[in-house]
């Protein structure tokens, strides 16, 4: 029989058919979990972390196959928390690449292409996280954002177009400036006004 | 007043030329816009030059990376809306040198930005134009100075071609600026010497001039001792008699090689030059054309003939050339054939075609076959940007290897070719020469009929054969013009001569007593401070130095030339200016011992010049004709 662990608290149940998923697991948990406003977070199958385990092919497997299945959960206060540090993490990056690349631009280094696209992923990445968020926040009734930043958005999306224009046509003095000036400016007017507290 | 007429007006003080063509209305000013800080930007193909906020703000970091760096010159490209130039002036950087390569970005600028004030600044240039701003880097800066250039970021995306040649040029004139002060101080005082060991054969032979004109439109070939002689050379063995033919004396014997015997060979080496010719009938066969600073055993070969002609830098001959009945002082850019070409014009030669002017590198050689340079192994490290010469002389048994910096020059055929900073100060002032021919006397053809090396802006470029087949038709009476010209040499003014060498006597003894006097009150001075430490006592000296040396200065204008002979202790003198002590005393100490050093070597040139030109004065003495008789005999021996 299979021993099932929920954050290392063995649990009792019942497999009499031998005919339950782990996805039948995973539900059942987190149906008791949704009034603590937590969910499953990891899943360990016989000692070995399971990536992307809410793939179905995961989660139609039999759970009398294995030896062990750990489950770990989490609260999605924490999951915000940790979404929100991604977030201020990436933006502290990319404030920081942009002075440096201003910098750069001002004192006559066009070199500075590498620097460009880790900025841009960065953009791409703080918008994905911060949607995540957003969506999470909406399914647990959790206000993770002091004011929505979906409207920040379309400006960040419209800098890194004209950041994209300046470049290809070499105007550095113009990319400065964007930088500095539109998109730097633009970064922390939106910190100070979605995050409720913040340790910049 | 409008803004762009004061800034005009500022500007024609320094650049008329530049004034007067941003007056043009054809000149499409480029539209300056306000930044959001109330200051100016604009754009120009497609890009901004400075920020649309606060231009002030990337100034500042761009300025600080120049003052990081120490330096004698700021060299611009660009100026843009002059911000970048205001606040290096601000800050304490007055020698700045602008090449702005665009002239609607200059105008739009000057119609808006009030910049005469900074125009105005001593040494504040600008220009439009390359070849003017190269010839300002050349004049105003010396081979001493550190020159620093820096190129704004907009202005290297927007002018990439025009930067690599600003920067190019600049280094080419840069080294040709520290070569010339190598050769100021190791030739001065040999040309010096030389001029006073060559007095008699001023009387003997006649100055240059008296060919003046006497060519009238014939052709004349000025042959040089380049790599890609051999491809040609030989074409000339046909045109004897139809052409002058000029060769300089290392292309002497290569030609020889090729049964081409010129009509004249010219130099004006400091040393003697034995190796350079044949020692066959070959020698009996051509004249030579001889600076007065050459050495005097060339003066004494045993040729057909020899001319004299007097260098426009030789303080000397300037004075003395009209004495000797000479009124051309020839134009010499550091190579005997830039001075043939000079000489080609006063002459009236008409076309004047080089060959064998390569000015760059061959394959694995830097002269023609037949020259003195011999078992040449040629390494060019493009890496490195250097090149390494393994050769013999011809006259040696051992080898030597000298390396050098590498430069390039565009070459005929359109890519670049490899040179040096000898060949690049040669083809510097080709350039500049044909620039003002061409102004000037249009008529005159110059054709650049090497086939190989450097292109020359400002020559046509062709093949040799190509030059006889369209302007070498018929024969010339060369040496009938040659021997009539030898025949009537113009007279020589020996009362002038005397007279000059007295003044020069005089006024050289005043220069040494007065140094004398000076390094008394300096020596006095330096023992006051070792007695006493810095004491108000040291002003009375001082005093009294500065009176004696505005005497001496004021001497020095009237026998210039002591400044050539003097040129090594001024580089040591330059050299010290740039040092920097911050203790005082150690200091003022520091300026004494210097003060002594100088003075000492001013009191001993002196002391050298006086014997010189007392046998100067002998000579012309023993020279000048006895009543009723044209020439006494002089013993050539030399000295």
């Amino acid at each position: 029989m299979t021993d099932i662990y929920l954050d290392g608290t063995l649990l009792d149940y019942e497999d009499v058919d031998r005919d339950s998923t782990i996805g039948d697991l995973v539900q059942a948990v987190e149906k008791e979990l949704k009034p603590m406003r937590s969910f499953v977070f990891e899943l360990w199958v016989d000692g070995e972390k399971i990536e992307g385990w809410r793939d179905r092919e995961i989660m139609d497997n039999s759970i009398y196959k294995y030896r062990e299945i750990r489950l770990v959960t989490t609260t999605v206060d924490t999951i915000a928390m940790e979404g929100l540090n991604i977030v201020q993490e990436y933006i502290n990056l990319i404030k920081r690449k942009i002075s440096g690349v201003v910098k750069e631009l001002r004192s006559g280094n066009i070199d500075v292409e590498k620097d460009i696209s880790t900025i841009f992923e960065g953009l791409n990445e703080i918008v994905k996280t911060m949607n995540s968020l957003i969506e999470g926040g909406t399914r647990y009734g959790i206000k993770i954002f002091k004011e929505n930043p979906a409207p920040y958005y379309a400006p960040i999306l419209e800098y890194m177009e004209k950041l994209r224009n300046a470049f290809s046509c070499g105007d550095t003095v113009l990319m400065a400036d964007l930088l500095e000036y539109e998109l730097l400016a633009h970064l922390e007017s939106m910190e100070r006004r979605i995050f409720h507290s913040r340790e910049f | 007043m409008n803004i762009l007429e004061k800034n005009l007006k500022a500007i024609a003080k320094k650049n008329k030329e530049l004034s007067e063509r941003l007056k043009r209305e054809d000149i499409k000013a480029v539209e300056i816009e306000r930044t959001k800080s109330g200051d100016f930007t604009f754009r120009y193909r497609g890009r901004y030059f400075h920020s649309i906020y606060d231009p002030w703000k990337e100034i500042a970091i761009q300025t600080e990376e120049i003052l990081s760096k120490d330096s004698d010159w700021v060299l611009l490209f660009g100026m843009g809306c002059a911000y970048l130039l205001r606040a290096l002036v601000r800050e304490g950087k007055k020698k700045i040198i602008v090449y702005e390569p665009s002239l609607e970005i200059l105008k739009g600028v000057l119609e808006n930005i009030d910049i005469s004030d900074i125009l105005s600044e001593d040494h504040v240039y600008l220009f439009c134009d390359m070849n003017t701003f190269i010839n300002t880097v050349r004049t105003s800066t010396e081979g001493l100075d550190d020159l620093l250039t820096y190129q704004p970021l907009p202005y290297r995306v927007t002018f990439p071609e025009e930067v690599k040649e600003f920067l190019n040029k600049i280094q080419n004139v840069h080294i040709i600026n520290m070569t010339g002060l190598v050769t100021e101080i190791s030739s001065r005082f040999s040309w010096l010497s030389n001029y006073f060991s060559n007095l008699p054969f001023f009387q003997k032979y006649p100055p240059v001039d008296t060919l003046r004109g006497r060519f009238r439109d014939i052709p004349l070939i000025i042959v040089g001792a380049g790599p890609s002689l051999k491809k040609n050379a030989h074409l000339l063995r046909d045109i004897k008699g139809k052409a002058l033919i000029i060769a300089a004396a290392t292309a002497y014997r290569p030609l020889v090689r090729y049964g081409v015997v010129p009509d004249f060979v010219i130099s004006a080496e400091k040393t003697d030059l034995p190796a350079y010719f044949t020692y066959g009938e070959e020698d009996r066969r051509i004249r030579l054309l001889l600076g007065e600073i050459s050495h005097p055993n060339m003066f004494k070969r045993d040729t057909k003939g020899k001319f004299v002609y007097f260098n426009g830098f030789v303080e000397l001959s300037i004075k003395q050339a009209k004495f000797w009945g000479s009124d051309y002082l020839a134009l010499a850019g550091g190579s005997v054939t830039t001075t043939a070409l000079d000489m080609g014009i006063m002459l009236g030669c008409n076309p004047i075609v080089f060959i064998g002017q390569d000015l760059a590198f061959g394959e694995g050689t830097t002269h023609a076959d037949g020259c003195v340079y011999v078992d040449q192994n040629i390494v060019l490290d493009t890496k490195k940007n250097e090149v390494h010469i393994r050769e013999r002389h011809i006259a040696d048994t051992k080898s030597y290897t000298v390396s050098f910096k590498l430069l390039w020059l565009k070459g005929v055929n359109g890519r670049p070719v490899p040179s040096k900073y000898d060949w690049v100060t040669f083809h510097k002032w080709f350039e500049d020469y044909m620039r003002e021919l061409n102004k000037e006397k249009a008529s005159v053809k110059v054709i650049n009929a090497t086939e190989g090396g450097a292109y020359i802006e400002g020559m046509e470029h062709t093949t040799l054969k190509e030059v006889i087949d369209n302007f070498i038709v018929s024969s010339k009476p060369v040496e009938e013009i040659i021997q009539e010209a030898e025949s009537s040499r113009p007279p020589i003014d020996y009362d002038g001569l005397s007279g000059s060498f007295n003044d020069m006597e005089k006024d050289i003894k005043r220069i040494q007593r007065l140094a004398t006097d000076i390094l008394k009150e300096a020596r006095s001075m330096k023992r006051t401070v070792e007695r006493k430490g810095m004491s108000l006592e040291l002003q009375k000296n001082l005093a009294r130095i500065k009176r004696l040396e505005e005497r001496l200065f004021d001497k020095t204008r009237y026998v210039s030339f002591i400044w050539e002979a003097l040129s090594e202790y001024t580089f040591e003198l330059k050299k010290y200016l740039r040092d920097t002590i911050d203790d005082e005393e150690e200091r003022f100490k520091k300026d004494i011992d210097t003060m002594v050093h100088s003075y000492t070597a001013i009191r001993d040139v002196c002391g050298k010049l006086v014997p010189l030109i007392d046998e100067g004065k002998d000579t012309i003495r023993r020279l000048k004709p006895v009543e009723g008789r044209e020439y006494r005999k002089v013993a050539l021996t030399g000295h």
